[in-house]
């Protein structure tokens, strides 16, 4: 039996855990990113600042032993600065400079305050998971993960990500501010303030500059990065970092980036059951305002639903979340359980909604609870044999448009 | 290779694992199955027999029954026919012990050969966790169990309703000696019923018309020195014959009710109208069958049917004693054949009022004995009276008593065929005592063959001295006078007087 297989859940629980122990309060948001790791997407956090988005995609690149970059957004952000660029080399010729998107994890900060142009160039990368560049494609580092976050403010300066880029997000996650135990763990963790370091401690000395010093300056200051050539990256995918080199006190790694990539092997590899999978398809289906087992609220708010890649993609996150589950199958709780993040993003609601203020969680809400999941069938005498499922039936038949 | 090899054998092995779970959930489900067409079939006859227990509706009968037990039957094919497939059973052991899909998902693994190293360790997953799972846990047999309590007590409470429903109709099928013995056992238990229905008769009434023939032979006695002894006699006469025919009249209005009372006494719902008309209680008898007309909504078809029969049957016998009485329970039998419960309840209404008027006109014979009594004390000789009646030329007389009298009987005067004997005229003196109506001595020594004519005066009609219950004019509408222009009052009179007084009428 394929030993790597049979630890796969272990590993993957043991990621989880040491995740949570760095970010604390948060378990959804740990699940939801690790669900949409192993599943081979992407994911766009939805949340107020200072809720330790940047700590939590640090954490995961301490812990699986790979390169991370940070991108912060801004208006006048050029793809060029993203995904790199040719300039005159010192042996005349052009040499391609990688942008920040050559790493295997990326946060992009906000992504909706930059030009849908920039957008575009981010977006293309992440789906084709390769990069063109002066008429050439260069691939992006495997394995490669974005956590895009987005800005809640409204305003002018905002470029709102469309539909079809939206979809390109496996999940999106929203973070929600922590309760007073999780503050309480999380004060307790934080220790002495950076900010008034004891007097005569190893704070005082001068420190020379890193290149994630640099790059955490840059950030700071809300501008491009300036990538400095051939520091640390050079051409293609950078390798991975020694453990524990160049990052301070963070966590030990527990896996490296073929481990990730057989994790990710793995996990699409999980069955899916005739029955499973149809209640996924059902599910997709009832997102749709035409179809006649959509709920009423579906009915009347949605403008369309579900694609199919939205299917795949409720397939493949329930995949992941099986494995983190200690599971080599998927079941309908996995479905359930992914299916607002995976779905919540892909609705597109009408004008009504918006005057209404009902939003895509409620229609999805309002969509598992009017799917039934499929029990076995006992006999053909239906409401003889199982009174129970007679309450489900009325259901779907008062769902039925008139 | 190995993988493929490892994939069959942990397919082999699940099969081998979920083959008894599928038996034994096969045997839960076809029994839970049946179980439940049960109680939906002892629900149904309960709501049923309650519904006959407070009038509306009938009971339930063979079709309720053989109705449930086809669907029991259906449910028992269904449940045989159908075993559950291996993945149904994999899907409910996943169900039930919360395994998330695995053993389902296994066994669809298996079913479509899928290889990969995913699908082995999957399958060996679901295995080892059907393994470790104990059959009682996974397929528990409580649902069954739950089921059969509730049968059972469905069936507990629609067989109580069944009893209740009828003990107070015609029980359907087994029920009927059960509730035969329940009455048993309550007369039994209950004595002192019977001696309050046998104490309850009063005959004021009746004992209020023999009055006048008292008072008319106290003033026989009074003015006798006044009188020549033709008058006399022909007063004395006169006086025992109007005593002969409230005799005859009352005698046939004993018979009609006893033929009534014998003709119901085979019906459920009469029963209680028979059993009063029996002891001589012909006002409560009178009231039950008012209440049974009052309630005859509640009559089951089969009561109903059983109680017009048994009164279309007693008309033909009671239309010779009592034409009226069998008119009215001609009426009853007809409404009761159909469905007009107003018309019924009218019906039998009517018929309740002629048995409770046919009772009044039933004298008590202590009484009429005491009377006779009475007039052979004064009369010393009551053939010589009815000598000199006859010789007065009562013409009156004569025709009343070929009208209220019969051919004679075969036995000896005053008794009927097979009745008591002539010496138990003799108890006839004890006045107010009950008396079997099949023991009475007979006034005219067999029941009449010659019906009785309807336009005849009733025994209630006011009984006035001097007055004959003829159908006479002179004798009807004036007072009783000799004229010794009549006829001889026939031997069959003597012969009925002395019967009904014994040899002592005879001084």
């Amino acid at each position: 039996m394929n030993a790597e297989l049979v630890n796969a859940p272990a590993v993957a629980a043991g990621l989880e855990t040491a995740l949570r122990r760095v970010l604390v309060g948060q378990p959804g948001a740990v699940r939801g990113v690790l669900v949409a790791l192993l599943g081979g997407g992407h994911v766009l956090l939805e949340g107020p600042p200072g809720l330790g988005k940047t700590l939590l995609v640090r954490t995961l690149a301490d812990l699986l032993a790979l390169d991370f970059r940070r991108i912060a957004f801004t208006p006048d952000l050029m793809p060029a600065d993203i995904i790199g660029t040719q300039v005159i080399g010192a042996r005349g010729g052009f040499e391609f400079l990688p942008g920040p998107v050559f790493a295997h994890l990326v946060l992009a900060d906000e992504v909706n305050r930059a030009t849908p142009r920039t957008q575009a160039a981010l977006l293309e990368a992440m789906q084709e998971r390769t990069v063109t560049v002066a008429g050439r494609s260069r691939p992006l580092p495997a394995p490669f993960f974005v956590l895009a976050t987005e800005s809640a403010a409204e305003g002018e300066g905002l470029y709102a990500l469309p539909e079809a880029q939206l979809d390109r997000f496996l999940l999106q996650l929203r973070l929600r501010l922590p309760d007073q135990e999780a503050l309480r763990q999380i004060a307790a963790l934080a220790g002495p303030s950076p900010l008034a370091p004891l007097p005569g401690g190893e704070g005082d000395r001068p420190r020379p500059a890193t290149a994630d010093d640099k790059s955490t300056a840059a950030d700071e200051r809300g501008a491009p990065l300036p990538l400095p050539l051939g520091e640390g990256r050079g051409e293609g995918v950078p390798p991975p970092l020694p453990l524990g080199e160049g990052r301070g006190e963070g966590p030990r790694p527990i896996l490296d980036g073929a481990g990730l990539l057989a994790l990710q092997r793995h996990t699409a590899g999980l069955p899916v059951a005739s029955y499973v999978r149809d209640y996924a398809i059902r599910l997709a289906l009832a997102t749709r305002p035409d179809q006649p087992g959509a709920p009423a609220l579906v009915r009347r708010y949605v403008r369309y639903g579900a694609s199919p890649r939205a299917l795949q993609a409720l397939e493949a996150a329930a995949r992941a979340h099986a494995l983190l589950e200690g599971r080599f199958n998927v079941s309908f709780g996995d479905v359930r359980r992914v299916a607002p993040a995976v779905l919540r993003h892909r609705i597109r609601l009408n004008v009504e909604a918006d005057v209404r203020a009902v939003d895509a969680e409620s229609v999805v809400s309002a969509v598992l609870a009017a799917v039934p999941e499929e029990r076995p069938r006992r006999f053909a005498l239906g409401a003889l044999a199982s009174w129970r499922a007679v309450p489900g039936r009325v259901a779907r038949w008062r769902g039925r448009p008139a | 290779m190995q993988a493929s090899w490892q994939r069959e054998r942990d397919a082999t092995e699940l099969e081998g694992l979920l083959e008894p779970l599928r038996r034994r959930l096969w045997w839960q489900r076809g029994a839970q199955l049946v179980l439940r067409a049960l109680c939906l079939v002892l629900a149904a006859v309960l709501v049923d027999a309650t519904l006959a227990v407070v009038g509306l509706a009938p009971l339930p009968d063979a079709r309720v029954a053989l109705a449930g037990a086809a669907l029991v039957l259906a449910a028992l094919l269904v449940a045989l026919v159908r075993p559950p497939s291996l993945l149904s059973t994999a899907r409910s052991v996943d169900q039930a012990a919360g395994l998330a899909e695995r053993v389902g998902t296994a066994v669809e693994l298996a079913a479509h050969d899928t290889a990969g190293p995913t699908a082995v360790v999957q399958m060996a997953d679901a295995a080892a966790r059907v393994r470790a799972l104990p059959a009682t846990e996974i397929v528990p047999l409580s649902g069954p169990r739950h089921y059969a309590v509730l049968a059972a007590g469905l069936g507990l409470l629609a067989a109580g309703m069944l009893l209740l429903a009828g003990l107070s109709e015609g029980a359907p099928g087994g029920l009927l000696p059960l509730r035969h013995l329940l009455e048993v056992v309550s007369e039994k238990l209950n004595p002192a019923h019977e001696e309050t229905h046998a104490a309850a008769p009063t005959r004021s009434e009746v004992d209020a018309r023999l009055a006048p023939l008292y008072q008319q032979l106290d003033a026989l006695r009074a003015n006798e020195a006044g009188l020549s002894a033709e008058e006399v006699a022909a007063q004395r006469a006169a006086a025992a014959q109007q005593l002969a025919d409230l005799a005859a009249a009352s005698r046939a209005q004993q018979q009609a009710l006893s033929e009534l009372a014998r003709a119901l006494q085979g019906t459920a719902a009469g029963r209680e109208v028979a059993e009063n008309l029996l002891q001589g209680d012909y006002q409560r008898a009178a009231d039950a069958l008012a209440a049974l007309g009052r309630e005859s909504d509640q009559l089951s078809p089969a009561g109903r049917r059983q109680l017009a029969e048994a009164l279309r049957q007693a008309q033909a016998g009671l239309r010779p004693l009592s034409p009226e009485l069998a008119d009215r329970a001609q009426r009853a039998s007809q409404a009761l054949n159909g469905r007009d419960y107003r018309r019924t309840e009218q019906a039998l209404g009517n018929l309740a009022n002629a048995v409770a008027e046919a009772g009044r006109g039933v004298v008590p014979q202590g009484d009429l004995g005491q009377l006779g009594e009475a007039l052979a004390e004064q009369g010393a000789d009551l053939d010589a009276a009815l000598a000199a009646l006859g010789g007065m030329g009562l013409e009156g007389a004569g025709q009343a008593q070929s009208q209220t009298s019969g051919p004679p009987g075969s036995g000896p005067p005053g008794t009927m065929p097979g009745a008591a004997a002539p010496a138990d005229a003799s108890r006839l003196g004890a006045p107010g005592a009950p008396v079997p109506l099949d023991n009475l001595p007979s006034l005219d020594g067999a029941p009449s063959a010659q019906p009785p004519d309807p336009d005849r005066p009733s025994v209630l009609a006011p009984v006035s001295i001097g007055a004959t219950s003829g159908g006479a004019p002179t004798a009807a509408s004036g007072p009783l006078t000799a004229t010794g222009e009549t006829a001889a009052v026939p031997t069959e009179r003597r012969e009925v007087v002395r019967g009904y007084f014994g040899n002592e009428g005879g001084r």
